[in-house]
């Protein structure tokens, strides 16, 4: 019946078939469901006058040189306190790598950061930077991987 | 001399180029085409079917509407662990307003309020009817761009195949009213329908065509970080820190579309979008004088804590590029006139669909005729004999 379409109809029936029901199968709608925060948690640990706990679902060690999706979850309202809050990959004295703001609503607050190819001897480490309604920036770090 | 002869009925019979290319644009794209130009069409009304499966998504009335205030409050109260992110009114009167929001679990939910009462009707993920259509004509729910630009690219397809039908259509101009040909044969039939569907779509298939190619060509430059948008200015930060932090602090909704009304004269606000970070201001958005574009080409963005107005965006004071930015998609959707610009869509919608289906019918027993003509002719039973 749809031999018509010579070459093309293989194309033409897997576009409207398998292609829209696996990708919403695999994508789309595991895109919407409840996010998992994490199968590994840091904290919760204070920073200024507010809780934090960070979440990743990757698998450690760590793997180099790879994206890897970072959750955060501050206190109840307290996200609403901040102007400003990043994460950033480092060692134990300070942030080494560009910081990416995390962005979504309090309850989805993520970012993605990209692993070095080289980890610091001393063992990687990340970073998260608030920053205050009056301009004030406090930071804290956790131990992720030697 | 059967040679000559032979030369001169290929000569007559062969097709010029605009044919040739009009029936492989069409052909051999023609079940997507149909799959497109039939999701598209059930999309376009995909709030109504909505509107008549569940009560959820209906107002209680069109007359009377309670304040945005007291909207917020209610969706609040009922899901009081929800974080709200916007709020929207239903895109025609008798729909409920939607209220966006995420659950703890980080889910992605709509509240469903009545405009009317004021009292919610229910909530969903954000997986319904209308978003899985949307998606689905949209994209093909595939990640990244590609099923995007796989989609839109189609307004190049249509937009050759109406410029080559036109070329082969000879005096096209005269067959607006011509009766397609019952009694002689299914494929004159089909052809003449084919013809008939296309010169009464023809505005539609190159409205459908640009718009797409519009949308192709929007996203490569968004792509390339260019934001045709002008962008709204963020809360200064010493306003930040002079006022109280607290979301809870904002002044209410009511007075919020107060001072935006005032600002810009006219404003009949459709939406609300909250502060995204404390930095960001609160935009409300609506449909002012201006006709044909979205209903955040009219914008206000505010203080959410002290009201001051930080930027005012209307549509009548944008660059034409602009202002055909926020067109595209009223054009497109056929909801700029409420239900019967919907439904005008959907009769054309449903035209375009014929026509693919049409065309690739005529084809199909173009080529049916032609194979037993070649199988009954003389040198076909020759050769079949030796």
């Amino acid at each position: 019946m749809l031999d018509y379409m010579g070459r093309w109809k293989w194309f033409n029936v897997l576009m409207v078939t398998l292609v829209p029901l696996l990708c919403f199968l695999v994508f789309w709608k595991p895109y919407f469901d409840p996010a998992s925060f994490g199968t590994t948690l840091l904290g919760p640990e204070k920073i200024g006058d507010w809780v934090v706990v960070l979440g990743t679902s990757a698998d450690y060690p760590l793997a180099h040189g790879t994206e890897i999706k970072w959750r955060a979850r501050f206190c109840d309202g307290c996200y609403e306190q901040l102007r400003s809050s990043e994460l950033a990959l480092g060692d134990a004295e300070g942030p080494l790598w560009p910081a990416t703001a995390l962005s979504g609503t309090p309850y989805t607050l993520a970012a993605s950061l990209a692993t070095p190819a080289n980890f610091p001897p001393a063992g990687l480490y990340i970073w998260l930077t608030v920053e205050d309604l009056n301009g004030l920036r406090y930071r804290r770090s956790w131990f992720v991987s030697r | 001399m059967m040679g000559a002869r032979f030369r001169s009925q290929t000569a007559r019979r062969r097709r010029p180029l605009a044919f040739t290319l009009h029936s492989l644009l069409g052909l051999n794209v023609s079940l997507l085409l149909l799959f497109v130009c039939l999701t598209g069409t059930v999309a376009v009304v995909s709030d109504e079917i909505e509107w008549l499966a569940s009560p959820k998504f209906r107002a209680s009335s069109t007359s009377t509407r309670v304040g945005w205030q007291a909207q917020y409050e209610a969706a609040q109260t009922a899901y009081p662990t929800y974080h709200l992110t916007d709020i929207s009114a239903g895109e025609e009167p008798y729909m409920a307003t939607r209220i966006w929001a995420t659950s703890p679990a980080g889910e992605l939910r709509i509240i469903y309020v009545d405009p009317a009462s004021g009292h919610v009707n229910g909530e969903s993920s954000f997986v319904t009817f209308r978003s899985f259509m949307r998606a689905l004509h949209y994209y093909l729910f595939t990640p990244g761009d590609w099923g995007f630009f796989l989609v839109t690219a189609l307004g190049f397809v249509l937009l050759a195949s109406a410029a080559t039908g036109l070329l082969v259509y000879k005096k096209f101009w005269r067959g607006f009213f011509r009766v397609p040909a019952t009694g002689r044969g299914s494929r004159l039939f089909w052809g003449n329908m084919h013809k008939l569907f296309a010169l009464w779509s023809l505005w539609f298939v190159l409205l459908m065509a640009l718009t797409s190619i519009w949308y192709f060509g929007e996203r490569i430059v968004y792509r390339l970080g260019i934001d045709l948008e002008s962008v709204k200015a963020p809360v200064a930060p010493k306003g930040l820190a002079a006022s109280d932090s607290r979301s809870d602090r904002y002044l209410p909704l009511d007075a919020l579309v107060a001072r935006a009304t005032e600002a810009l004269p006219g404003l009949d606000v459709k939406s609300i979008y909250f502060p995204a970070t404390p930095a960001a201001p609160i935009s409300i958005n609506g449909e002012a004088s201006a006709w044909l574009v979205r209903d955040r080409a009219n914008s206000v963005a505010l203080d959410p804590r002290t009201g001051a107005v930080l930027s005012i965006r209307r549509a009548e004071r944008m660059s034409l590029l602009e202002r055909w930015v926020h067109t595209a998609d009223p054009l497109h959707f056929g909801d700029f006139g409420g239900l019967w610009s919907k439904l005008t869509w959907v009769f054309f919608g449903l035209l375009l669909c014929g026509l693919a289906a049409s065309g690739a019918a005529v084809y199909v027993k173009r080529t049916t005729i032609a194979l037993s003509r070649i199988q009954r002719s003389p040198q076909a039973t020759s050769l079949a004999t030796r």
